[in-house]
């Protein structure tokens, strides 16, 4: 054993030894990118676990579709809700009857509130009701029936595990305390298909809704019929 | 097969150091393992505590103060709504069914809630799933009790037994109102919720009970239970009702005319709606939680790289001679692999069996301590992908030692060291 050997055992340890931290260092930044990466694939796993909302196909644009069409498929990919095809998409504005518009009721009272004096317990009285009439809106027979794909917000009514498979489909997020509330005909009561639901997160943001829009008690009282959807499909509403 | 063979006498050599890898591994893995359950029980055992009632009214308070406490039996009510005021809304004409609640009283450390026999009908949970009275019947005296599963199963109850219901919150001998004796009639299933751990009485007997209670303490002339039978038990007010409405589109409606109503302040709240506020408030200590296990993982991983690196030198004369007789890189690098494989599956499967044995030893403590069910059920998809990540992390991880091993040079190992 000569110190020319010696020197060829201990020479290339210390090449390796800074290697070794270098790589140790390496390592750590891959196994938080693993990490992270395993915790983006879990969650996409439970994403595509939780919206059985996807149509197979939708995610690809027809010919001919817009930009917009185009952009929204794309984004929507990783949320899956492309909404299926063959419902007519409606507005809030549709599940008003004819004659039934702010404008409507209004025009309907001008001439009662041109008469009275501004401010007089007698205008008070009027336009009481004046919301009485727009409170008890009736709703929109034409509608009952039809096909139809809807957007709006929801407050979630029942879950199943941890999924909201019932709610209230308004127009609007939360419950606004500064002016009244919808009148009923804004208000649609969805109840989703069997194995369907929205997550938590997905319920805090816009959806889209599909299914057959009926009116419950309609036969009794169009006044307090109730828009109703069940069996319905929904999905993360992109505004792309 | 060779190769594993190798690797497994090898790894026999340093199991004290491998040991306690696997071990490491086992606990790295059982945490997230672990979050992830507790995250998804406590989930949906808090969304489906409560379904089908449309509204929940109590006194001006906090949506969540009212949820908690009127379902949850967490907390407490800021004040009573008075049964006038009460009456009044459940005669509102869009009103399908009320059922009021009284909170306030406990039997050995559970929740007494006064109530009517519509909430054995209108009280529903989970996916529309009634309350079944399993055995015996519901109330119908004033002094009856229909007891939730855990109570009975808890404290060891019968049909016909009698309990006593102390004042206020803790049980006390000095509290007790033990001249007017409850009589066990009815038990429930069990629900998962907290109507579970809560023993039912009716609005009569909460306000009989009461009856000679002045000022805060007892009556020097305390009534008899006869005699109480004997007053007006209706109740002058009470702590919270569950609404179902006829027509559910008017629910914003009627939740603004309560909140507006001018007599009293109270608080509507769609409980759907607060569920899912309030979840979403807490879920951020969910995201904490998992992030840190997850870099507990990073951190066993890294305990596994230590010590594969710090066997390298103990190994170092065993690969110069593979090396010697014919192993090339990859027979090298592979070897290192195996054994990392084999050390965190071995690890994967202590962990998962760790976690198991300390649900099963924690469950009766955790149900009877927040009344989340942590069913033992097989591993979930989420669950799964974690184990997968942490085998590829710790492939990946293993390739370094591997390349090292490989890297030094076979004269370096077989040389004699002085």
């Amino acid at each position: 054993m000569n110190s020319m050997n010696r020197y060829s055992v201990m020479h290339p340890n210390r090449p390796a030894s800074l290697a070794r931290s270098a790589l140790s260092t390496l390592c750590l930044l891959v196994a938080t990118a693993v990490i992270a990466a395993a915790c983006g694939s879990s969650g996409a796993s439970t994403a595509t676990e939780v919206s059985p909302t996807t149509s197979v196909g939708s995610d690809t644009p027809e010919y001919g579709a817009s930009l917009d069409e185009f952009l929204g498929a794309e984004v929507d990919q990783a949320a899956s809700s492309a909404p299926p095809g063959g419902f007519t998409e409606i507005e809030w504005e549709d599940l008003v009857p004819a004659g039934f518009s702010q404008q409507e009721i209004s025009a309907r009272f001008d001439d009662r509130i041109n008469e009275v004096e501004p401010g007089s317990p007698e205008a008070d009285a009027v336009y009481k009701e004046l919301q009485a009439e727009y409170d008890n809106q009736p709703a929109n027979p034409d509608i009952d029936g039809s096909a139809v794909q809807l957007n709006g917000f929801v407050a979630p009514l029942t879950y199943s595990g941890d999924l909201v498979t019932e709610f209230l489909l308004v127009p609007y997020f939360g419950a606004c305390i500064h002016v009244p509330p919808p009148p009923a005909n804004q208000t649609v009561m969805v109840t989703l298909e069997d194995g369907q639901g929205l997550t938590v997160d997905e319920s805090w943001g816009a959806v889209w809704v599909t299914g057959t829009m009926t009116l419950d008690g309609a036969e009794t009282d169009l006044a307090n019929a109730a828009y109703t959807i069940n069996n319905a499909q929904t999905g993360v509403y992109d505004q792309a | 097969m060779n190769l594993l063979r190798i690797a497994l006498k090898s790894a026999r050599f340093r199991r004290t150091s491998l040991l306690l890898t696997v071990f490491t591994i086992a606990i790295s893995v059982a945490l997230p393992l672990g979050v992830d359950k507790i995250r998804k029980e406590s989930k949906n055992s808090f969304l489906n505590t409560v379904s089908q009632t449309d509204l929940i009214v109590g006194a001006r308070s906090s949506p969540t103060n009212l949820l908690l406490y009127s379902v949850f039996r967490i907390g407490n009510a800021t004040n009573n709504v008075s049964w006038e005021t009460y009456e009044s809304i459940a005669a509102m004409e869009e009103v399908a069914w009320t059922v009021p609640i009284s909170l306030g009283d406990s039997h050995r450390g559970f929740r007494v809630m006064g109530t009517t026999g519509d909430y054995f009908d209108f009280y529903q949970y989970g996916d529309r799933r009634p309350l079944v009275v399993g055995s015996g019947e519901r109330f119908e005296e004033v002094y009856d009790t229909v007891l939730g599963a855990d109570v009975a199963s808890e404290l060891g109850y019968n049909i016909g037994d009698e309990i006593i219901i102390s004042h206020g919150l803790v049980s006390a001998d000095f509290a007790n109102h033990d001249d007017k004796p409850f009589t066990v009639v009815g038990i429930l299933d069990k629900t998962g919720t907290p109507v579970d751990r809560t023993v039912h009485v009716s609005l009569a007997g909460i306000e009989a009970i009461h009856v000679d209670w002045q000022g805060g303490a007892r009556s020097s002339v305390p009534l008899t239970a006869e005699q109480a039978l004997q007053l007006d038990l209706t109740p002058t007010s009470i702590t919270a009702f569950l609404v179902g409405l006829e027509n559910r589109a008017q629910t914003f409606r009627v939740q603004r005319a309560i909140n507006e109503t001018p007599d009293e302040p109270m608080s509507a709240i769609l409980p759907g709606a607060t569920l899912a506020e309030f979840w979403r408030t807490i879920s951020a200590i969910e995201q904490v939680l998992l992030v840190i296990s997850a870099f507990v993982v990073v951190v066993g991983l890294l305990g596994m790289l230590t010590t594969i690196l710090s066997t390298l030198n103990e190994r170092r004369r065993e690969i110069a001679v593979l090396r010697s007789i014919g192993a090339r890189a990859v027979h090298v690098v592979s070897l290192i692999l195996l054994e990392t494989l084999l050390v965190v599956t071995a690890g994967c499967v202590a962990g998962v069996g760790l976690l198991y044995g300390l649900l099963a030893l924690a469950r009766p403590r955790i149900t009877r301590r927040t009344g989340v069910d942590l069913a033992v059920t097989w591993l979930d998809s989420t669950q799964l992908s974690i184990l997968a990540a942490v085998i590829v992390g710790a492939v990946v991880v293993s390739l370094i030692p591997g390349i090292i091993a490989y890297r030094r040079s076979i004269q370096d190992g077989l040389a004699l060291k002085v």
